[in-house]
């Protein structure tokens, strides 16, 4: 009973993170703009992968399951991290092309 | 069942990698190449899971974490040096 549930879910997870994975892929090809790019991007990382490494309670191995426990909270903790620094990248590169001077644009790091 | 269903899956990431190849031949600049590059480092990152469901090995997941390390540590390189000229 038990097994054929864990089964089941592993299979679900499996489905939905390839199903993620194909959109994220598509919508990075299909977007035009830098931040909307980014939004599909960020679906990979984000729900893609952790949910095909959640699939790992299927397996019923200890070890296994430690490991994608710790690759699941290092891509919580730094996905959004990452995005945010390219998107950070973007809006400066753009705000410092784009602004004419003297307009007030975002401050330089010292 | 389990080994058709995982096989499946890798048989498709495997796909995925190569349009995220693509992606990243026909990008504009460097911008789109940081962001499809992540892209690329969180699709390994699932092949290697997927991969140690298919030889019931652990040692794989270790490699995804370091991977994950990697890209996430490049992406802030390249994203700074993108805005800023210089990574630091």
């Amino acid at each position: 009973m038990l097994t054929a549930v864990l089964d089941v879910l592993g299979i679900a997870l499996l489905a939905l993170g390839s199903i993620v994975m194909t959109i994220s892929v598509y919508g990075v090809f299909r977007m035009p703009d830098v931040y909307t790019q980014l939004h599909a991007a960020g679906m990979a990382s984000g729900l893609g992968a952790i949910a095909i490494l959640l699939a790992s309670m299927a397996t019923r191995d200890a070890a296994t399951i430690t490991d994608a426990v710790l690759v699941i909270v290092f891509l919580l903790l730094t996905a959004p991290i990452g995005s945010h620094a390219i998107a950070w990248a973007a809006y400066r590169r753009r705000a410092t092309d784009t602004a004419p001077s003297g307009a007030p644009g975002p401050r330089r790091r010292p | 069942m389990r080994t058709l269903v995982v096989s499946v899956a890798l048989t498709w990431m495997t796909l995925l990698l190569v349009g995220g190849g693509l992606l990243l031949l026909r990008s504009r600049d460097m911008l789109q190449r940081i962001v499809v590059a992540d892209l690329l480092a969180s699709i390994v990152i699932a092949l290697l899971a997927l991969l140690s469901y298919w030889r019931h090995t652990s040692y794989y997941l270790d490699a995804a974490l370091a991977l994950a390390l990697l890209s996430f540590v490049s992406t802030l390189a390249a994203a700074r040096y993108y805005a800023e000229g210089d990574p630091f």
